[in-house]
């Protein structure tokens, strides 16, 4: 019986790992561009990984599995954020220091900058540029995920894309070259 | 402004990924990309792998539960098949040791109440071996306090009552000698020489926070699974293994508590492994909050006075944002906020 029970755990594994495997870059780029703190980016992603194996059942197409996985993700994300709003100050001091002196500090500020001025953003358009041009996800995909019309998700992405350099402008260290 | 709406719907038509029309950002946007991934497909592997283990885990809980209900289905059944069939030799049983008692004295007798009733229970007990055994423990108990009419009366009920008093007694046993071999454990991981948070996996498997302030969490310690729930005051509960660890064995997983008061942001006021439960020390609270802001030094006298609109310390007013703070603290500690016109004072030793 014990058998049978851990066949069929490793078969749902198995399913599990091969929807899940290609999703993998894509939903941890989602999250550690959101979210700043290095573990607590960890925390969420492990927690949507565990939460979407925990109900695997309850997906009953696989191509719908990209927009289960991100809603999860989603989610774990927005409850973090009203959870930041009673955080004690021990925040910053874990802020201060991830605070790094490695020779590549200048791409490192740069990206810091980068997703400072991301989360400057309104959520509106924060979540579908982030899917978009760091998760890779289409616009197609977005407009499903964030219920709008590809129109919607379009014009959603140029403005967000306009507001940020707006953000950026001359703030930015290090230029193209 | 038309030259701008221009440019939309020409962006809008012609979206590509990291080409935003802004070089910088461009850059900055691919360097972001080029950002190496926090959480590895191996990791993401083993947490599944784990996740699939607790599972099967609890399928054999569920699975001992069942035969341990059918088991004790079984014995309520042969119980009642007793009492029906056996009614009348029980009567049988009574007049025979009330005759006897008439014969032999106190010993005597209690030797024949000893055999009759162990006999009876052994035949409702057959394949059982646990409970045959505590059955026969509680037997050899009754029959030395009881008397025959008593104890003959009474076995039936007695073996249902006390077998639940028995399991009961096993598991407080259980949990005393729980912590103690962790005790032993621990003290033998401290002697290698590991890293200090090698007890950990890398890991956390559940994380939940509610309105009062707790939060609760699963972790893997020492290849375990621990279930904590912790609040600022300290720890509120505590499973190894799915065994609740008594609150006077918290001092012994210092690191796991610290971790989650880590993780979950929540500043242990009166140190990370207090029971959250017991009476809380108010000023050793604050003195170990103002310790941790830097506001004072370990062990330092000090006088120190709250109220809503202020904090002074040795006659110096701290600044408004510490002052919210240590209101919080306060309120964390005794469980309601300071009361308009209320002041709590810490004054230095005569």
């Amino acid at each position: 019986m014990k058998l049978r029970t851990e066949e069929i755990e490793n078969e749902r594994k198995a399913k599990f790992m091969s929807l899940y495997n290609p999703l993998h870059e894509r939903l941890v780029r989602f999250v550690q561009t959101i979210v700043w703190d290095k573990e607590e980016a960890r925390d969420i992603v492990s927690e949507t990984i565990l939460a979407a194996y925990e109900h695997f059942d309850k997906v009953k197409h696989h191509e719908a599995f990209l927009y289960y996985l991100f809603t999860i993700a989603k989610r774990k994300m927005n409850r973090r954020y009203v959870q930041q709003k009673r955080q004690s100050p021990w925040t910053d001091e874990l802020n201060d220091k991830a605070e790094d002196t490695s020779p590549d500090a200048l791409k490192k500020l740069q990206i810091k900058e980068l997703k400072a001025a991301i989360a400057h953003l309104p959520e509106k358009y924060r979540e579908p540029l982030v899917l978009f041009e760091f998760s890779g996800l289409t616009i197609k995909e977005i407009a499903e995920l964030t219920s709008l019309t590809e129109n919607g998700v379009k014009s959603r992405l140029v403005r967000a894309r306009q507001q940020l350099s707006e953000i950026l402008d001359g703030t930015l260290h290090g230029k193209a070259i | 402004m038309e030259k701008q709406f221009n440019n939309d719907i020409i962006n809008i038509n012609n979206l590509e990924q990291g080409k935003t029309g802004n070089a910088d950002l461009d850059y900055a946007i691919s360097n972001a990309k080029e950002e190496p991934l926090i959480f590895s497909v191996e990791e993401a592997n083993y947490l599944v792998e784990n996740a699939m283990t607790n599972d099967v885990t609890s399928s054999v809980i569920k699975n001992t539960i069942i035969i341990g209900g059918a088991v004790l289905l079984s014995a309520v059944f042969g119980w009642m098949y007793y009492e029906f069939n056996h009614e009348a030799k029980t009567n049988q049983h009574i007049n025979t040791a009330s005759k006897s008692s008439e014969h032999f004295n106190g010993s005597e007798r209690n030797r024949i109440k000893m055999s009759s009733s162990t006999t009876d229970f052994s035949e409702i007990t057959t394949g059982n071996t646990q409970l045959s055994e505590s059955t026969s423990n509680v037997n050899a108990s009754e029959i030395n306090n009881n008397s025959i009419q008593q104890n003959l009366a009474s076995n039936s009920t007695a073996f249902a009552t006390n077998s639940n008093s028995n399991s009961n007694t096993a598991s407080k046993v259980l949990k005393k000698t729980g912590p103690s071999s962790e005790k032993q454990r621990e003290k033998t991981s401290n002697e290698g020489s590991q890293k200090p948070n090698s007890n950990f996996s890398k890991t956390i498997i559940t994380q939940r926070y509610f309105d009062d302030g707790s939060a609760k969490m699963s972790l893997e310690y020492k290849n375990q699974s621990a279930r904590i729930t912790i609040n600022s005051r300290g720890i509120e509960s505590l499973f190894i293994n799915s065994e609740e660890i008594d609150p006077s064995y918290y001092y012994l997983y210092e690191d796991l508590a610290a971790e989650a008061f880590r993780r979950s942001k929540i500043e242990p006021l009166a140190g990370p492994t207090h029971d959250a439960n017991a009476k809380p020390n108010i000023n050793a609270m604050m003195a170990g909050a103002l310790t941790r802001r830097g506001l004072i030094k370990d062990g330092e006298q000090f006088n120190f006075e709250l109220t809503p609109s202020s904090a002074i310390l040795n006659n110096v007013t701290l600044k408004s944002d510490i002052h919210k703070d240590l209101l919080q603290v306060y309120q964390y500690a005794f469980g309601s906020s300071l009361p308009r016109g209320g002041k709590f004072i810490i004054g230095k030793q005569p």
